[in-house]
């Protein structure tokens, strides 16, 4: 039975009622795109995140010129969980006074910077000693991630860090969010299995009480990358190219890796693609067979193309598609 | 009650029937908080609807507005809330120079001493990047052999506690000074006069040389006192033995325990403890007896398998009653000052004389037991039972010589009362044969200890108040909260120094207080037992502007005596050898030796293992490390063994203090103990949230002290659980809430050492209110066994804090005992019907078919006949895990957060003769989990290692899991815990600035400006530092609870990975079977079938909780807890089913 109280939470609506429902219900209509926003800002924003460093350190002269293998700094991804900011030491190595690269303007930031105290005589912390980088990357608090199974297991530093090598500025290549993860979990050799212990069982889909749950999981979609629509280098990019006195390279950003893109122009991909793949043969002589089913949809794609233009017979395409599903991925072929 | 029931708390047992709505208690109280916020009256739960008032007030603020669209605008509100989210910025700092070897992400360890629990445990302390995240016992320690006391566990919150002092010395009421200031002025003081030094006791031979050094360097002038506040009466061993070693007992070796006084569990410390596991477990034919005699339920007690109750003033006669039958037994004669008083009373039996009750003994084991005593020479005996005193002495010489051990001491036992008991105890093991074998009186080869009563400390006392003494200096020590006299005997001091870790009730009389480190910052070293040597090594760099007390005894001296100091306290002063390095939290340059022309105290200490302590070793570890070798090979392991000789046994004086004669009235009378295994030792852990919110082994209450009567009095005394009374003892005086505990004898107060502190620190003097609840310090009553004491109500209330009840299991049959010998007969859920297994008997479950797991599936067994409740497992889980401290509102509110409890249980026909039963509860990982079923957004599942885990970033906080758990083991997180020190502020709920701990710390190091931003960020900064990074921090509003430590599993996975093999059993512990004390919890995977657990878990007579009724497989396995006596006539099954329900 219905007490005059609760009689009174039904509401007649009165003149001024509509209105009131009018406004309540724009905001729930404004919010939608305010929602979209920050869905898609949360989904992609952090890609292409460069943020400026104290020192104008140059991945593309080291990694790229220099050759300097990525563990030769980063020593400790083989190890453990983090790939770890080289020790100031490990700079100086080469740097110390006397050494490399005397007289740029950057080393002798960086030369300033190590002879200068941690603290001042208050033990107020000062900017010296060491420098103090800013984050790129960074995973949320429960992520369980660790480089060193990543790296043992043969993943390439680029298929996560992206052409590393051809960065002025550090910049965050990937979304690092979870459908990222899964997208590769699900894809390569080491999408879950469930019968088995080893492997990178993933989440629910590995846990036979949500067999309806496994792989396609419905409730995150694959989604291929738009790698083209990746953040344009920043402004500052130019000013230290200027720094190091090289032009920014030509094609760059992730826009060369894919060659259908642009940087290789689409007459001579075919050539370039097979140029470039006899000289991982010849470099790898023995890379393992990996599936076809690996590769993203843009991959296979742009194998029938070439198979197709060419007019090769299809066995050379397959024999392609082999060494294209190479453990390195993209960045042993798009080197 | 004639018949044998088992209950958790009294008003179950009173018939008061719990609420069928588990969280009822809950539930009411935030019905009535939100209604008093809200302004509502009376606190119901009527089914009225929205109040007039709440619709009306609803109405004005949003005209026009429904209750459904109020929520849709709350759903765009929190859309906006979240376009204001965004990551901040974050800054990357590499090391200057990787430490070799180092990975970074992963923990390091090293070897290392701590203190924390009144003695030396060594202990391997886990590092994050320089920063100890955890303290576990030094497997290569053969007294612990890995294991670790909870004291030891919590030592890490005493590091980071931000109520140590912080920022260098201070002058005369608390004015801040330089270290040249004070090294000046103290060696100034120095220079002339008459010194005293104060320390605690000394063990360790850089410590003993270093005060060995001090006491030449200053000659007559210095009069040296070790003060230990729970010194135990060694003047009954001096009686007994003449000039002897304080005795060191080997439970381990013995299997019969006969315990009269005191409590070995918490007086013995960690050793006692792992030995008590041992005994336990017995040497194969029986597990070890405990045979207690006492007026209070002491932790001992409450795992002894015969427990008699005695009132206090008898416990003395009834140990040389019992030392009578074996004197006789024996063809033996006691002392002469005991044998005449004794024949005053024997005609009568002492049984009936001391009004104990006889054991009750079923009829075939009654005859077995007549034959025994007969063959044994003990006097047969009449009448229903076998007494208690008969059977005690029976079951000593049953054992047969040096294989029993009867035990009194600790600090209950300081005082000279209890002189009589303790000589009864040495005439005892003496008669029995156990001196040598579980007493040994070994010297230690470098201690300095208290002498008795601490005699030294009286006289240097004695002499400032005589003003004989001009400069007083007081190391590590609190006198001034210890013993009443000290503040009035050294008013007359010219100069007193404190070197003190924090600003405590001494360093506030004090002069001058220097602040020295932490153990964990400290270079020293230690012995732990006769023999047995350890280092001491720094596992971070000091927090605060504060320095080693060594150094400060070298920098004084150093002043003082200029040249004439010993040559190892002085080096050449170099003002550019050491590089400036600060203190890690408020960035102060730390004062540095080498600058001041003063020797470092970690080149002294290695000095002295390079040299004697080498050499006393006959250089173990390895030959090939001599030298610096030796010393990297003992810091690396810890721990080094010397050859030490044996003590001769010594000879009983034949003398023995007689018993005085007991009280026949019906006052009451006080024991102060030490509050059990918590060990809040004498106040010294006082400010340890830690171990504030442990629950007491026996009484379950936490956070505050009490004085814990028998049952039987409260109606005498007009009092009730939780009502406050004064408590008068002497001078001593203080209002404490009143706990009616079980198993008490009627006529005995029981008050507990450590409270009472006046200045320990910010969480010691939480939320209680000091005009109602003034600090009541037993340390400072003298006497300390069976003094009359004074009770009064004073009509006011205070509810102690208690789990016990809160996490109940509506009374299903879940903890099991079974007396010794008895069958395991259990099976009253034979007959299952066909169940959804597909199999016929397969049982029925609501839940999917079973998972099979291929790789590792981790389980675990739990002992109860070894668990002793200690706790020790809950704080290291803390510790592991991150698990927060709530406070005392919330733990009365059942909102304590430990993810793994004990509770416990008491059985027996009255409250007064009762048996304890403590059961650890974790997360049972059950393979038909019930919480997984509910979960709406999939947080809590299943992984592929048999673990149920809980996904925090998923959880949306329903609690569906939480009442789905028939464990009751998931832990809601209803405020922000982890950003809190000791839970929210009292009543509201509000954050109080006192309490963060977790400040919005801005990292703007690239501006240049520090990178801490107020000094009130700076002060919590600390307690971050000890968080695990490999573990989450949960936040507001998420379910959270144990996962058998995945983040050990995982990483063991990655290990394995890594190295390509297996990793042997053993090798992946859960924290809490890491520390264990006694090693009741074993983990490990159950897929191995030659593991440990595996072993374990097969045992006939283990039990999965609840799974016979609800078909959850549990991944533990319990273990009955076997009780060692005869059956009682009614106990003829063996096994208690104390199945409840319908009852």
């Amino acid at each position: 039975m219905p007490t005059p109280e609760l009689a009174a939470n039904a509401l007649p609506i009165s003149p001024g009622g509509f209105l009131a429902r009018f406004w309540l219900i724009l905001i729930v209509v404004a919010s939608v795109p305010v929602l979209a926003l920050v869905w898609y800002r949360d989904a992609f924003l952090d890609r292409g995140y460069a943020p400026q460093q104290p020192i104008a350190f140059s991945h593309a002269l080291h990694a790229g010129k220099l050759k300097l293998d990525c563990t030769y700094c980063h020593f400790n991804a083989t190890k453990g969980k983090h790939a770890g900011i080289p020790a100031m030491s490990a700079c100086l190595g080469c740097h110390l006074s006397g050494g490399i690269g005397q007289g740029k303007p950057e080393v002798a930031k960086l030369l300033e910077l190590a002879s200068k105290p941690e603290y001042d005589d208050q033990g107020i912390a000062k900017v010296g000693g060491v420098v103090h980088w800013n984050r790129v990357h960074k995973l949320p608090d429960h992520v369980y991630f660790t480089h060193q199974a990543h790296v043992a297991a043969g993943v390439s530093c680029e298929t996560c860090h992206g052409p590393v090598k051809e960065m002025t500025v550090m910049r965050q290549f990937a979304d690092l969010s979870m459908g990222w993860c899964l997208e590769c979990h699900r894809r390569s050799n080491y999408v879950s299995d469930p019968t088995k212990d080893e492997g990178f069982a993933v989440g629910t889909a590995s846990y036979p009480m949500q067999v309806g749950r496994q792989v396609p999981d419905p409730v995150v979609v694959f989604t291929p990358r738009k790698v083209n629509g990746a953040a344009p280098e920043p402004a500052h990019a130019t000013e230290i190219h200027a720094i190091h006195g090289d032009a920014a390279p030509v094609g760059h950003g992730d826009a060369a890796l894919v060659s259908h893109g642009s940087s290789v122009p689409a007459a001579n991909a075919h050539e370039e693609y097979t140029r470039r793949l006899s000289k991982l043969m010849a470099a790898y002589p023995e890379l393992p067979r990996w599936k076809t089913a690996n590769l993203p949809a843009s991959h296979r794609a742009y194998l029938e193309t070439i198979g197709g233009k060419s007019g090769k017979p299809i066995d050379e395409v397959e024999l392609l598609r082999t060494y294209m599903n190479a453990p390195t991925t993209c960045s042993t072929c798009h080197q | 009650m004639s018949k044998r029931t088992q209950w958790t708390t009294a008003a179950e047992l009173d018939g008061a029937q719990p609420s069928n709505d588990e969280f009822s208690a809950e539930v009411s109280a935030a019905i009535s908080e939100l209604r008093e916020r809200h302004g509502l009256s009376a606190p119901s739960c009527a089914p009225e609807g929205n109040s007039p008032g709440l619709v009306d007030q609803l109405r004005k603020l949003l005209p026009g507005v429904s209750r459904r669209g109020f929520l849709q605008l709350s759903g765009a509100a929190a859309v906006f809330g979240l376009a204001g989210c965004h990551q901040d910025p974050d800054t990357l700092v590499p090391f200057k120079t990787q430490p070799e070897g180092s990975v970074l992400g992963k923990p390091r360890q090293y070897s290392t001493v701590v203190r924390a629990s009144g003695r030396p445990v060594p202990a391997v302390v886990t590092t994050y990047d320089g920063r100890p995240i955890k303290i576990d016992g030094n497997p290569d320690c053969p007294i612990g052999r890995g294991r670790a006391d909870i004291r030891t566990q919590a030592a890490l919150l005493d590091l980071y506690d931000p109520d140590r002092l912080q920022n260098g010395p201070l002058k005369k009421a608390g004015a801040s000074a330089t270290w040249s200031e004070i090294d000046n002025a103290v060696g100034k003081a120095l220079a002339s006069g008459t010194v005293g030094l104060i320390t605690g006791p000394i063990d360790g031979p850089a410590r003993r040389q270093l005060i060995a050094d001090v006491a030449a360097a200053f000659g007559d002038r210095l009069r040296h006192a070790v003060f230990d506040p729970s010194a135990t009466g060694g003047d009954a061993a001096s009686e007994a033995f003449g000039d002897v070693a304080p005795p060191v007992w080997h439970l381990e070796r013995a299997c019969v325990l006969l315990h009269l006084g005191g409590d070995f569990l918490a007086d013995q410390g960690l050793a006692g403890q792992v030995a008590f596991g041992d005994f336990r477990r017995g040497d194969g034919s029986a597990p070890g007896q405990v045979i207690a005699i006492e007026p209070v339920l002491s932790q001992t007690g409450s795992v002894a398998d015969l427990r008699i109750r005695c009132a206090i003033d008898r416990v003395a006669w009834a140990a040389w009653a019992i030392a009578d039958l074996v004197a006789k037994a024996k063809g033996l004669t006691l002392p002469e000052a005991i044998s005449r008083v004794l024949d005053s009373e024997r005609a009568a039996g002492f049984d009936k004389v001391l009004e104990l009750r006889p054991v009750p003994v079923a009829a075939a084991q009654g005859k077995t037991l007549s034959e025994a005593a007969a063959a044994a020479k003990i006097p047969a005996w009449t009448g229903e039972g076998i007494p208690a005193l008969t059977y005690a002495a029976l079951r000593l010489l049953q054992a047969g010589p040096g294989k029993s051990l009867v035990y009194a001491g600790g600090p209950t036992h300081s005082g000279s009362s209890s002189a009589s008991l303790l000589a009864a105890v040495h005439w005892l093991n003496h008669a029995l044969g156990n001196l040598g074998s579980t007493v040994t009186f070994d010297k230690p080869a470098s201690a300095i200890l208290a002498s008795d009563r601490n005699a030294s400390y009286v006289a240097v006392r004695a002499q400032c108040a005589a003003g004989g003494i001009q400069t007083l200096i007081t190391v590590g020590v609190n006198p001034a909260f210890s013993d009443p006299s000290y503040a009035a005997a050294v008013a007359k001091v010219g100069t007193i120094v404190a070197i003190a870790e924090r600003n405590d009730e001494t360093a506030q009389l004090a002069h001058w207080v220097a602040p020295a480190l932490h153990e964990l910052e400290n270079w020293g070293d230690a012995e732990p037992a006769p023999g047995l040597f350890a280092v001491q090594q720094p596992c971070i760099r000091s927090l605060w502007d504060a320095r080693a007390a060594e150094e400060s005894l070298f920098a004084w001296t150093v002043k003082a005596l200029g040249d004439a100091a010993p040559a190892s306290f002085r080096q050449d002063v170099s003002p550019d050898a050491a590089e400036l390095t600060v203190a890690v939290v408020n960035r102060a340059p730390l004062w540095q030796a080498p600058r001041q022309g003063v020797n470092r105290w970690s080149t002294y200490v290695q000095a002295v293992w390079s040299g004697q302590v080498q050499s006393s070793t006959g250089v173990s570890p390895a030959p090939a490390a001599a030298g610096v070798g030796f010393w990297n090979a003992a810091l690396a392991r810890g721990v080094v063994q010397t050859k030490a000789p044996a003590a001769a046994v010594p000879a009983h004086s034949g003398t023995a203090t007689a018993p005085t004669a007991w009280n026949r009235d019906q006052e009451v009378r006080l024991v102060v103990t030490a509050h059990r295994i918590l060990g809040l030792g004498e106040g010294a852990a006082a400010n340890n949230a830690w171990l504030l919110e442990a629950p007491d082994p026996v009484s379950r209450i936490t956070w505050d002290p009490y004085v814990a009567l028998s049952p039987t009095d409260a109606g005498k005394l007009g009092v009730a659980d939780n009502d406050v009374v004064t408590v008068s003892i002497g001078p001593v005086s203080a209002a404490l809430p009143v706990h009616l505990q079980d198993g008490q004898h009627p006529g005995t107060a029981e008050v507990f050492l450590g409270w009472g502190r006046t200045a320990a620190g910010a969480v010691a003097a939480l939320g209680r209110n000091a005009d109602e609840l003034p600090a009541f310090n037993a340390a400072q009553v003298a006497d300390r066994w069976g003094t009359r004491v004074q009770i009064t109500r004073t009509g006011k209330t205070f509810i102690l804090a208690s789990p016990q009840g809160h996490d109940r299991m509506e009374g299903r049959d879940i903890a099991r005992d079974r007396v010794l010998g008895a069958a395991p007969a259990h099976g009253h859920h034979a007959g299952w019907i066909a169940g959804v297994d597909g199999k016929p008997g397969g049982r029925l479950s609501i839940h999917g078919s079973s998972i099979p797991v291929d790789g590792r599936r981790w389980g675990m067994t739990v002992d109860l006949s070894l668990c002793t409740g200690c706790n020790s497992c809950a704080v290291a889980c803390s510790a592991e895990n991150n698990v927060p401290v709530v406070g005392r509102d919330e733990v009365r509110r059942g909102r304590l957060m430990h993810w793994i409890r004990i509770d416990r249980y008491y059985s027996g026909k009255d409250r007064l003769d009762v048996e304890t039963i403590h059961q650890p509860v974790m997360c049972q990982q059950c393979e038909k989990a019930p919480c997984e079923a509910v979960c709406p957004a999939n947080a809590t599942m299943h992984n592929e290692e048999g673990l149920n885990v809980q996904v925090y970033n998923r959880c949306i906080g329903t609690r569906y899991c939480a009442n789905n758990c028939p464990y009751k083991a998931r832990r809601f997180n209803w405020y922000e815990y982890s950003a809190l020190r000791a839970g929210p502020k009292t009543g509201s709920g509000a954050l109080s600035p006192l309490t963060r701990i977790v400040g919005n710390v801005q990292q703007t190091a690239n501006a240049g400006a520090p990178s801490t931003t107020s000094p009130d960020e700076r002060t919590h900064l600390p307690l971050q530092l000890m968080l695990n990074p490999d573990v989450t921090v949960r936040s507001r509003g998420v379910m959270e609870k144990c996962n058998f430590c995945l983040h050990r599993t995982r990483a063991a996975k990655e290990q394995e990975r890594a190295a390509g093999t297996r990793l042997p059993d053993g090798a992946v512990q859960t924290a809490c079977s890491q520390t264990c004390p006694t090693q009741a919890i074993v983990f490990g995977d159950l897929n191995d079938p030659a593991a440990a657990v595996s072993r374990s878990a097969g045992v006939a007579g283990g039990y999965k909780v609840l799974d016979e009724v609800l078909n959850t497989r549990p991944s533990v396995t319990y273990h009955p807890r076997l009780r060692h006596r005869p059956s009682e006539p009614d106990e003829s099954a063996g096994e208690h089913a104390h199945a409840k329900e319908g009852a």
